[in-house]
Parts: C-alpha cells; structure tokens; sequence
C-alpha cells in the first residue's frame, strides 16, 4: 500500500474513532509535512462533522406504505415475464456459473430445502382455528399491540347449566305458571327427578304424551301395576297382542291375578300407551317405576307446561346437578324471578346517585 | 265527607298495611375486601367468578397505584338494563355497580374482553384514583368520622366533602380517561387505548378541521351539545392521558392520578405538580400533536385512492341506527338521535333526501339509538324502546304513522325481518345470556332457538331474503371476532352449530347484511384500523373490500346492483350516502397513538393481570349469605353545621348512618341557638330522618333549617312534628312513571302553619294526611337543559285534623309541553284546582299563594314559580282561598351554552331564560269573596360548576302581579340554588 493509500485509511480510522495512539501520533506527523494531506484531512473533518450535527428526521409514516406499495407494483410488473411453468424449466433457467457441473447435487439439496421450509411453514406449529385470522385481498391489516387473552377456562362459573336453561321460553313460563308456583314447592319431584332414567325417558315426546292422560297415571299409581309392566315378556305380548305367549310367564301370569292389574289393562287408553315401545322401554326401568310411584311425581308430569319444560334437553342436563334441582325446589329462586320491587329500590335510590361519579 | 275521609282512611291502610310485611332479600358474598351483594338468586352463578376478577384487580392496583386502603368495596351485581355498563363512588363509601348483561358492540366504541373482569378493572380504577388518600384526607376523615359526601341540606358539606374527598372533584374527562387508559392494558392491548372509534375520531377532527374543546369547555359544552353527549368525556379523557403517556411516559401518569402525602389535592393542581407545566398548556401541545398525528395517518390513507361518497341528505342524523331500505317506495328508514330534537324514527327520500319523522322513540341508546328491522310488504318498522333499561319491541306503519306496543319488557334487540314466513328474529339478554329467539306474528311472544354459553354473544343479525341463512357477529370471552353462518331451518331444529365465513381477529363484524339475491353480505369492519365497507361472497367464500375511507363508513345496505348505501361518520354525526359496490384495489392501514405508546414505553405490558382463575377464592370468602341492611347501619360522617331557626343563628352537629349499599339511611342533626332574644324553649333543634325502603320517618323539635338563614323564606318552625311517609312507584317505564305517597304527621306546639309561614295557626295541635298521586312522561333532546316536551299531573289529598275537625284539601295539577320548531325550545301549559271542604274562615281550610318561592339561598327546584303555591309578583301567601283554579304558559327559550366561561375549578355552562305569564281565581264557589288576580314575570338562570362536581344554579327573577282592587305590585328575585 503506497503513502497516500496508507494515510488515507488512517484518516478515515481517526474519523471514525478507530485509530490507535501510536497511529494517531504517525497520522498527525505527516499531515505535518504534507500540507496536501492535510488540507485533505480538515475537509474530511468538516464534513464528518456536519453530518454529525444533522438532526434525524422520522420519515412520514405514509412513506413506508408508498414504499411497499412500490415494491409490490414491481413485483406485480415483473411477473409480467412468463414465469417458469415446471420445476425443470426454473432450474434450467439457473446459470451454469451458478451451479457448475454440480446441478443433480445442487437440485438435490434446493429439494430437501423447499421441502423442509414447506413444512416448517405450514405444519409447525399447526394452526389451529383460534389463531389464524383472515385476510383479505388489498386490505392492510392494522397493526394493534395484543397479548394472549383470556379463555374459558378463566372463567369459573356455578350451575351455569341452569342460568342457560333458565333462559328458555318454555321453562320461564313454566316457572311463572301459577300450576308450578303452587303444585311443584316440593322437594320430591325435584329428587325424582334426580333419576337419569327418568330424565332420559322423559326426553321422548311419546313417554310425556303418554304420561299426559290421567288414566294411565292413575294405572301407574297402583303398585301391582308397576311390578307387573317390570315383566319384559308381559310388556311384549302387549304390544304383539299375544297373550298367550305372555301367559307361559309364571310372573305374567301372577301379575294378572291382581284385579288392579287387570283393570288397568282393561282401559284401552292404557294399553294404547303401552303399545308404544318408547314407553315400554321405559317403564323397564326401575328407577322410572319409583318416581312414578311419588304421588307429587305424577301430579307434575300432570301439568302439561312440566311436561314441555322437560322437552328440553338443557334443563334435563341441568336436572343432573343437585344443586340445580335445589335451586328449582327453593321457593326464593322463583321468587327471584319476581324481585321487581327490590329491583327498583335498588335501581332509583341512593345507591345509583352515590355511583353517578364515575362509570 | 266523613264518608269520604273514612274512605280514604281505609284506602291507604289496605295500600299499606301489606307493605309492611313485604321482605326485600338481598344476598352477599364478603371477604375482607369486598361486599358482593345480588338481588336475584339466579345471578348467583357468575358471583365466584366476579368476586375474583374483584380481588384480581384490587390485587393489581394495590400495586400500580399504591393503593393501601382496607376500607372494603361493595359491588352490587344487578341486571338493570340490556346492555352491561359499570358505576362506581366512593362517598359515603366505596361502591361500584356491575350491570350483568353483555356490552353493547356498536360502531367498537367499547372494545373490551371478558366483561366482568374489564368493567371491574375499570371501575377499581375510579375507586382507587378517587378515593385513595394522603394523610391530609386522612385527618380529616377522622376528624369527621369518615367520608363526608355533599348535601343540599347543608352546604357547608361541600368543604368537608372536598377535605376528605378531594379527588372525587375532577371533571368527568379525568376520571374516565385515566380508567379507560388502565383497562387498556390490563387486558393486554384490548379497550379505549387503542380503540379504533377512537383513533376514528380524532381523524375526524382533524379532517373537518373541527374545533377541539379546552377542559373547560369539554365539560360546559363539550359532554352536552354534542351528539356524543357524556362519551366526548371518555374520548377526550383517554386520548389526553394516552398522549401524555406517550410524551412523559407511563409513571409520570401515575404521579398525577395517584394521591399521595406529596401531590396536591385538587387534581389541576396535582398536574402542575406532576407535570412542571399548566394544564390547559399542555392541552394545547396536545392539540397540536394531534393535528400533526392524524394528519399523518391521513396522509396514509390517501396514499391509496379515497373513496368519494354520494351524499344523499344534508340533514346530519347524529347517532342512527341499523337502515332499512324500501326500493319501491324510494325510502330509507332509519332511527336517528342529535341535538335538538326528541330521538326518532324517519324516513329519508333516496331521490330527494327529504326527511319525515315518523314516531318518537323512547329511551333511545347513544349510539344504536334503538334496534330497527322492516316489513317491506306491509310498510311495517319494527323497532326497540327502552334501550337503556329493559326493551320494549313496538311497530310503525310509514303509511299511517299508527304505532303499537307489541312487547313490554321483551329485553329483544338485534332485530332482522324473516321475509319469507314473516317472522321477526333478534337476539334477547337475560341474566348475562344472549339468546337468539324468533317471534312469529303477531309479535307478542318469543320463542328460544338458540342460548350462547356465558361470554359468547351474536348481534348485528341478518336473516337471507329467502329465509335459509341466519348470518350474524360473534364474539366470544378472548374477544376474538368471527363472522358466522347459521342454517334457520337447523337453528329451528335446535342445532346451532354454524360456519365461520370470516375471522376478524379482534375486530368487529359490524352490520353484515345480505344482499336482494342472497348471494353476498355486506358490512363493516376496522380490519385496516378505518372503518370500510366489505362484501361477502357466499359462493367463492371469500372476502372484498369495497372502501378506502378517510373517516369510516358504517352500517351498508347494498340497494343496487352497482351502489351500496352507507352512513358517512362525521364530527357533528353520521350522514347518509352511497358507494359504489366495486372493490378497491388497495387500502393502507393508519397507525394508533396507544400501539406506538406501548412500544415506545414495553412497561405497559407488564400491566396485563393474571387470569382471575388464579384466585383462590374460598380461603378468602368470609361470609355468604343474607344481607341485613338494618344490621349494617354505621356511622358514615360527623360534622359541624351552622342552621337557621327563624332570624337566628344555631350552631350544632349533623350524624350520617348509612348501611353499606344505601338502603337504609339516619340522618340526625342537632343545633342550639345561643341568642338571647329566643326563649329557652326554642334554643335547641334536632331533625332525625330515616329512611328504609320505600318508608321515610321524620321527627323535628324546633326544626332549623340552614336555608332559613338566606330569607325570605322561611321553613324552621317552633314546635315538635313526627310524620311517616310511604311512597311506591307503580309503573317504571322511564321516562314515563307514576308514583304515589302517603304521609302521616302529627304536629305540637305550632306558631304557624307547617307549609304556610306566614299564617299564623288557629291551633296549636294538628295531626295531616296527605296521599298523593304523580304521573310524568316528559322528555327531551340531546343538549337540552329541561323537558322539552310531555305531560305531568298530580293529584292531591290532604286532611288536617284540628280542634277535633277534619278539615279535607283536594287539588290537582296537570302540566303540558309541546316542542317548538326551535331546537330545545318549548311553550308549557301549567295548570292547577282546588277545593277544600272546611270552613273557609279556619286557616287550616284554604290554600295560599305568592311569590317566586326561592330563597337568596336555596336548595329546592329552580324553576319554583311553575309550583301550584307560587304566584310571582304577589306576597308570599298573600292571595289565598277554600277553592281556587290556576293557570300559566310558559314559553322556553333554548339556552345559551358557553363554550368558554371561567376556569376549571368555576364556570358558568349555560344560561337559560323562561317568559310567563298567568292568573288565578280563588273561593270560585263564594261571590263574596271571589277574587282574582293576574301575574307576568321571566326568570333567567345561570348553570354553574364549582371544583367540576358541584353543580348550582343562579337564578334571576322579576314579576308584575295585578291583583282584585289592589295596586300592582312587583317582585325581584335573586336565588343561588346550591347542588343540584
């Protein structure tokens, strides 16, 4: 390196504040003797500092967007130009003084790179649906700081079950009806009701239909009834119509020893009733037989706004809860739904003038 | 008329007597911090959850703002209104009011997550900023044994108040925007902070070069006139405090909000402190910085071609509801709410923009106004009342103008028409549920088709011409928002499983309604951070933008093939206008004050709160169950007071028991009157009030009243009285309400008569019943400083028993206003009977009049000359008689806001001035006594506010009264009603 290269790198070193002593010291000792060189070095000097004293300016903010609208209205251009329609053709398209007499070795490794980059992209970590967001054509999305956000899982609620089947038209007026005010304060029911049994055959229209008539529930009320529809093979023959086939049932035939029983089957509503296999199939059920033998039990499935409540597969879940079928026998919870006048002591006293400061 | 004493005796036991029996239960949860109380048991299932978003939040601020307070908090969980909202006080205790329902989503004027744990964010942070207090507060809420909170009973309340409360005397814009500034970041980024209405609003401002209101005539003006009324206070309060977050940084900020030994009471001064610089100065920089931030952003928007709108009415609708468009009779219906006028529904001409009014809606919502839906076939609008309370469902023919309630109480908004079977679906909150519902004609019942599990909700529903598709917004706990697609036929099955067409992310899904052919839907969203419109196509499932807005465009309703109609927001309300239904190319996003604050200051992520699930709430909980009001009765303040017995001076203590939500209060002042000239008998004072439930008890001995120290009028009265009162309100559909009382008082010892001062008693015993019976339905317009319009009437009973008498008063009163067509402007009929059925000699059996009625200081209704009793111009009591009839019109004129009248601590809002002019007939039924007399008179008040939350009024009066053989004589008032 000549004189004047050399001095030249230390002056931009020195500019820079990257010079040593022992160079700073060499650099001043010929600018000394070179009043050329050191014209040379104060004008550097000058501008350096000059640009040092220049104040940095934020660009618009419209600039970036009119960049990138630029950039993209380029890429739009330049894909003007027909694009490779193969795989080949891209790679034919590479120069050969990029890839040299290597090509198979160098195609090989852009392969395993693309596959690998396709799927670190697209299947790691997976998107799942709660994290991707649209996008649409043209449309910048607006950039707004955000960090996780709550789930449900951060929120604990108590019998949420009943508040949501609460919401329901039919079992609001069931609740308001005077027949429930009066008839369902009973702690019974709601204890029957505990039965998924019950709850389960209550969930077919023909069940509620047949327990809607009041002869059949008079018929349930008697207990040799019940035990005798416990006979499967009384309950078929009833259906078939062939009694005969049922009478080679010891059980059949001793439950039709009981006058009660007979004449219960006598009332052709009840045998109507019987015919159907959903009520057949759940009057198998035990538990089914002991509420239907709570005499409180009966008279509710007797209110026909008890019987469509019950239609509802919500409040048949929410039925599982004991806390939900506690609510529903307390007398407070149906009196909540009329606590108008509490309501409005609340709503217009002084309360709502002490909160008036700030909301 | 024993008869008819006996009557009403037995009429007001029956009334009453069951009253006494009536229990009102409320419920509570308490740790050691709070007092969670409910009405209904069956809000009981979000209480644990509340309960910890409470304590997570106490948790936070005892940090961030060093709140050390062991006072406890009451929260009261109640279901008011559709539309969830937050209140919070903190005198005579700290209180906060959570509404359960869902938030309202309209325009994203309140971006928000989980609701529970935002609003008790946002409402701690009111309880901590206002009521936390430096060792000064401290002195002086021992030394009066608390919070003092300011009455009109007494005025020297407001010092007290302010020395142990000073806080609590900041304008609205401070409070809300230090709340909404918080509750930004402690949900990670989503609230007012980086609110894109927001952002949208300073745009706005700055596109229109609209006038930005100082402090103090954002609060005279700014919060009144406006068509954004009080939402002007949390825009303006947020930006400036999210400005100067981004200028000093967030500590700064807190030095400012928090109230320590150091800061200054009086939150101006305490900026000063904080700041080294003057509010108002750095109000200005701020206005200046805004200019400069906006008009970058709009520089970036018109980086890509502006849409430019057709406008199609000249007449600005301020706040406006979903439109509907009716092709074959030209008309866009819509609900609109602005300044000036009663909140309504109107038709505007597509062809012409002429604007019909079609029907006043009542209790209209800010910004929604009310849910709209129409029937084209039959020219049928359905709409929604009641918004800021419990909704009413209602129609309106456009042809007739016959309107019709169809369901009170329904709780039914989002409403959308099902063209197909004619039936009418929305989405119904109840308890903290939405509900989808349908109602078949003829609309007087719903039925359930679908319940959002707690946290989710739909709105902005829209059912597809043909009747197959149900689209709709849906929100769930995270704040994520999706734009949906239901099938009806399955939602009518009960599945309610749908498709998600769109995911916005975080922004709403606002107003997406389907096209004639059912094939789009068109809407708007904040995607780009501006409001633009978007359409939907059903078949190639993908998603266009039909708009590059400058300020945003809302609500589109496509009415043709090749425009799509809008509503174009403005600062002084949104305009109707088209665009055309063509994509645009490309749209740029707009920065955000709040994005580049957190960026530039990374702390503000440090203020996100952990999930409330990490509360370990039963070791916290120390009770549950009933709550006793009578049981929680304390002390709430002690403090000197200063009465007026007769032309004296007395000097005493005034005790404040209050339980901890307010329903049960004791009020107990006690005075003596050191002046000789009183007799020893009349030295001492005491008035006890208590009041529980819908019952008041009053006793009095010597009773002083502070006012009487500013006469002429005179209230104190020698003598002891013990009265009982009941009052109950029997219809509650605000603003139409009707009330009735009944009030029993025995009085001993009496000079002169309890309601009359200057007529001296026949007797000095007297025992009264009164039963009265009130109904109002009034109303009035944004901006307005009284009603405007409406009816009023009472009716009157009263029976003194004297001297072994029944001496019975009857008189009525019925008031009528119609608007004029100059906004807030309004020509009232006041009019009022009477009849007694005693002895028209006995002074017991006859009615007095005279006089404005107000004191040089006062504490009753401003406007006392409307009052049955008074007679401007004419003495106090001066006309009097057995029977009379009375009449006044009274002519409003629309006020005169001040945009700039004193300074932040005291200025005058506005000035308003009432002409009128009337007449009176007395002893109607007796010529010989008859008379008459005629009056004409104006009064001219002052608003004014002292330290931002002390509101009064000043008043000015004169009258001329003419009077039966007698020389007019006239009458100047002067009165400084203190508070409101």
């Amino acid at each position: 390196m000549n004189d004047g290269a050399r001095f030249d790198e230390l002056i931009q070193s020195e500019l820079d504040g990257l010079i040593s002593e022992r160079e700073r010291k060499e650099l001043h000792d010929y600018l000394a003797r070179n009043p050329e060189a050191l014209k040379h070095y104060n004008d550097l000097q000058a501008l350096s500092l000059q640009l040092k004293n220049l104040q940095s300016v934020d660009p618009p903010a419209y600039l970036r967007t009119s960049i990138l609208n630029q950039v993209h209205a380029k890429a739009i251009q330049q894909s003007s130009i027909p694009p490779p329609q193969t795989f080949k053709e891209a790679l034919m398209a590479i120069p050969n003084s990029i890839l040299g007499k290597k090509r198979a070795i160098v195609v090989g490794a852009v392969a395993v790179a693309v596959v690998a980059i396709l799927y670190l992209t697209i299947d790691y970590p997976p998107a799942s649906d709660e994290d991707v967001s649209g996008t649409i054509g043209g449309a910048q999305k607006a950039k707004k700081y955000r960090s996780e956000q709550m789930t449900k899982k951060d929120v604990d609620l108590k019998n949420a079950r009943l508040q949501k089947a609460l919401q329901n038209d039919k079992l609001q007026k069931l609740i308001k009806s005077p027949a429930f005010q009066s008839k369902l304060q009973n702690s019974a029911i709601w204890d029957a009701l505990a039965s998924s049994a019950l709850r389960e055959a209550l969930a077919s229209d023909a069940v509620r239909e047949a327990l809607a008539n009041a002869e059949v529930r008079e018929a349930l009320a008697i207990a040799e009834v019940r035990e005798a529809l416990a006979i499967a093979d009384l309950r078929e023959a009833l259906a078939k119509g062939q009694l005969r086939e049922a009478l080679q049932s010891a059980e059949a035939r001793e439950a039709l020893q009981s006058a009660e029983v007979r004449e219960a089957l006598a009332n052709a509503e009840v045998r109507e009733a019987l015919a159907n296999a959903e009520v057949r199939e759940a009057l198998s059920s035990a538990e089914m037989r002991e509420a239907l033998a709570i005499a409180e039990v009966r008279e509710a499935l007797s209110i026909a706004e008890v019987r469509e409540a019950l239609a509802i597969a919500e409040l048949r879940e929410a039925l599982a809860s004991a806390e939900v079928r506690e609510a529903l026998a307390d007398a407070a919870v149906r009196d909540a739904l009329a606590s108008a006048e509490l309501r409005e002591a609340l709503k217009s006293g002084d309360l709502q003038s002490a909160v008036q400061i700030a909301d | 008329m024993k008869t008819l004493h006996l009557w009403l005796w037995r009429a007001s036991l029956i009334i009453l007597i069951p009253q006494l029996g009536t229990s009102q239960s409320l419920q509570a949860l308490t740790t050691n911090d709070l007092n969670l109380m409910y009405y209904d048991k069956t809000h009981s299932y979000i209480v644990p959850h509340l309960a910890r978003c409470f304590q997570n939040g106490l948790r936070f601020h005892r940090g961030l703002f060093q709140y050390d307070s062991h006072e406890g908090v009451t929260v009261l969980l109640q279901d008011f209104s559709d539309f969830g909202n937050g209140a919070a006080g903190v005198g005579p205790r700290n209180l906060v009011s959570v509404g359960l329902s869902p938030v309202n989503t309209v325009f994203e004027t309140l971006p928000a997550n989980e609701r529970m744990n935002w609003i008790m964010n946002h409402e701690l942070v009111h309880i901590v900023t206002l009521d936390k207090p430096s060792s000064t507060d401290k002195f002086y809420r021992n030394l009066f044994s608390g919070k003092v909170t300011p009455i009109a009973d007494n005025p020297l309340s407001m010092l007290y108040s302010y020395l142990t409360t000073p806080r609590t005397y900041s304008t609205r814009w401070y409070r809300e925007g230090i709340a909404a500034f918080t509750e930004t970041w402690m949900a990670g980024g989503l609230g007012r902070a980086l609110g894109s209405y927001d952002e949208m609003v300073f745009t706005s401002m700055v596109r229109d070069s609209s006038y930005f209101y100082d402090p103090v005539g954002l609060e005279s003006e700014g919060t009144k006139v406006d068509f954004q009324v009080g939402a002007n206070a949390y825009l303006y309060g947020t930006r400036f405090m999210t400005y100067l977050s981004y200028t000093f940084g967030p500590e700064k900020l807190l030095q400012w909000t928090t109230r320590t030994d150091e800061s200054k009471a009086h939150y101006v001064s305490a900026f000063e402190w904080a700041y080294g610089t003057s509010l108002e100065d750095e109000w200005n920089r701020w206005i200046a910085f805004e200019r400069r931030w906006q008009k970058d952003n709009l520089d970036s928007l018109r980086v890509n071609p502006v849409t430019r709108d057709r406008t199609l009415s000249n007449h600005i609708l301020g706040s406006v509801s979903r439109a509907a468009i009716d092709p074959l009779r030209r008309k866009i219906i819509v609900a609109v709410n602005y300044p000036g006028q009663v909140p309504h529904i109107a038709t505007i001409g597509i062809d012409d923009g002429s604007f019909v009014k079609l029907c006043d809606v009542k209790g209209a919502a800010l910004y929604e106004v009310a849910s709209l839906a129409y029937d084209q076939s039959t020219g049928t609008v359905f709409f929604t009342s009641d918004n800021n309370d419990w909704r009413d469902l209602n129609s309106v023919n456009i042809g007739t103008g016959e309107t019709r309630l169809l369901m009170r109480d329904a709780r039914i908004g989002d409403l959308t028409f099902n063209r197909s079977d004619g039936s009418l679906w929305g989405v119904r909150h109840e308890k903290g549920f939405s509900t989808i519902v349908r109602m078949p004609p003829p609309y007087s019942d719903w039925n359930t088709i679908s319940t959002m599990d707690y946290g989710e909700d739909v709105f902005d529903i829209d059912v597809s011409p043909d009747g197959t598709m149900l689209s709709a917004g849906r929100t769930d706990i995270a704040g994520k928002q999706r734009l949906v697609l239901f099938s009806v036929e399955k939602l009518r099955k009960g599945d309610a499983a749908f498709e998600v067409l769109f995911d916005f992310d975080d922004s709403n899904p606002a107003n997406f309604v389907f096209s004639s052919d059912s094939k789009h839907l068109f809407g708007t969203s904040y995607f780009t951070g501006v409001s633009n419109v978007y359409r939907y196509d059903l078949e190639k499932k993908d998603m266009h933008i039909l708009s590059n807005a400058e300020t945003g465009f809302f609500r589109p309703v496509p009415f043709s093939e090749d425009s799509v109609f809008v509503f174009r927001y403005s600062g002084t309300g949104f305009v109707p206008a088209s665009i055309p239904n063509v994509p645009v190319e490309r749209v740029g996003d707009i920065r955000f004050l709040g994005d580049e604050t957190i960026e530039k200051y990374p702390v503000l992520k440090e203020w996100i709160v952990p999930s409330p699930a990490s509360i370990s709430l039963d070791s916290m909980v120390t009770r549950e169950g009933e709550y006793s009001a009578l049981g929680n009765i304390r002390l709430a303040s002690a403090y000197p007071v200063v009465e007026g017995y007769k032309d004296f001076a007395a000097f005493g203590m005034r005790f404040h028991l209050a339980d901890k939500i307010l329903l049960q209060a004791i009020d107990l002042a006690v005075s003596y009157s050191p002046n000789q000239l009183l007799r020893n008998v009349e030295r001492i004072h005491a008035t006890l009030n208590y009041r529980f439930s819908n019952w008041r008890l009053r006793a009095t001995y010597n009773g002083a009243d502070f006012y009487d120290l500013f006469g002429p009028t005179k209230t104190s009265r020698k003598g002891y009285s013990l009265g009982l009162q009941y009052r109950k309100t029997i219809l509650y559909n605000d603003p139409e309400t009707m009330n009735y009382s009944l009030h029993l008082a025995g009085y001993g010892d009496l000079e002169r008569l309890p309601e009359f001062q200057n007529v001296v008693a026949s007797f000095n015993r007297l025992v009264s019943f009164n039963a009265r019976l009130h109904y109002e339905y009034l109303r009035k317009s944004l901006g307005a400083v009284d009603n405007e319009k409406g009816v009023s009437f009472d009716a009157i009973f009263t029976n003194n028993f004297v001297r072994n008498k029944h001496l019975q008063l009857l008189y009525g009163n019925v008031d009528y206003g119609i608007p004029l067509p100059i906004n807030h402007s309004s020509i009232w009929l006041r009019t009022s009977l009477g009849m007694s059925f005693g002895d028209r000699n006995d002074p017991f059996a006859n009615f007095y009049f005279g006089g404005f009625g107000n004191n040089w200081v006062d504490r009753g209704e401003v406007k006392r000359f409307r009052e049955a009793y008074s007679f401007p111009g004419a003495g106090l009591n001066e006309i009097g008689g057995a029977t009379y009839a009375k009449g006044m019109v009274e002519w409003m004129l629309p006020p005169l806001r001040f945009r700039r009248f004193g300074l932040p601590s005291f200025y005058v809002s506005w000035t308003q001035l009432s002409l009128f002019t009337g007449g009176i007939l007395t002893n109607i039924d007796d010529q010989a006594s008859r008379g008459h007399a005629l009056d004409a008179g104006l009064q001219l008040d002052f608003k004014l506010a002292l330290f931002s939350a002390l509101e009064s009024t000043f008043s000015l009066g004169y009258a001329i009264a003419s009077k039966q053989s007698q020389r007019p004589s006239d009458e100047f008032m002067i009165s400084l009603k203190v508070l409101k």
